[in-house]
């Protein structure tokens, strides 16, 4: 079973200019896995893109990932 | 008419950019829990990475979705190691874009034929900018049509219209 929480911190950890200030959490809602994303301020533009081009690209791969084992994950970029 | 849009397609990518595009691939695949390799190449004036292996296929996705996003990715990583670079790497699994091709001329071309036949506009759904130009170049010589975009971003969309014979 692929751990989404793992496969949205390396990709957010990829996408920005700080790291360390990548915070992902993981809670469970209705049956689904939900995912909590908090990046530095200066970095929200670079995990959600142009029209959200780039969120949407995050959730396309994890969705992908969790696919298989039949995992429902929700992503949410959440704006402190 | 052809948009060759995307001058910054012709330019050679700092190899910097692209192995830091190879890297998170391949750790974006290792994340996923699937196994496939990332192998970097040049063709035809772009950088082409390929992802092969036992679960290539798994990162295609319906219509290349998955493909599509892994490559929007992979070009942010890019773009980000070296700054002020815009960088257009071409990411592949299993052969997936050269299959697509094929699959889009010939849809162009039928589409083409149609549009002839008809003598009606054809409006195709939505396709990224190098599907777009497969379009393009493929009606480019075609007789009695001509082909435009229209729409902005990932909503561009290709309008193929008849043309009189002159």
């Amino acid at each position: 079973m692929v751990d989404p929480f793992l496969i949205v911190r390396h990709l957010a950890r990829s996408l920005v200019d700080k790291p360390d200030a990548v915070k992902v959490s993981e809670s469970s809602r209705d049956g689904a896995v939900v995912i909590e994303l908090r990046v530095a301020p200066d970095d929200l533009g670079k995990v959600i893109g142009r029209r959200g081009q780039t969120a949407r690209a995050l959730r396309t791969v994890l969705s992908a990932a969790t696919a298989v084992s039949g995992q429902r994950v929700l992503l949410n970029i959440v704006e402190d | 008419m052809v948009d060759l849009n995307d001058p910054s397609a012709r330019r050679p990518l700092d190899p910097r950019a692209i192995d830091a595009a190879s890297v998170f691939l391949k750790d974006t695949v290792i994340a996923m829990g699937l196994d496939a390799d990332v192998n970097v190449r040049e063709e035809g004036g772009d950088t082409v990475l390929e992802l092969s292996g036992p679960d290539a296929k798994h990162l295609v996705g319906k219509k290349g979705v998955t493909i599509d996003a892994l490559q929007l990715l992979a070009n942010r990583v890019a773009s980000k190691t070296v700054a002020g670079d815009r960088a257009s790497l071409v990411v592949d699994a299993d052969g997936y874009r050269a299959k697509r091709e094929r699959t889009l001329s010939t849809m162009a071309q039928e589409l083409g034929e149609r549009c002839v036949k008809e003598g009606k506009v054809i409006l195709m759904e939505p396709l990224p900018p190098r599907e777009r130009r497969t379009v393009h170049m493929a009606l480019a010589r075609f007789e009695g049509v001509q082909t435009q975009s229209e729409g902005e971003g990932e909503e561009r969309r290709i309008k193929i219209i008849p043309m009189p014979a002159p």
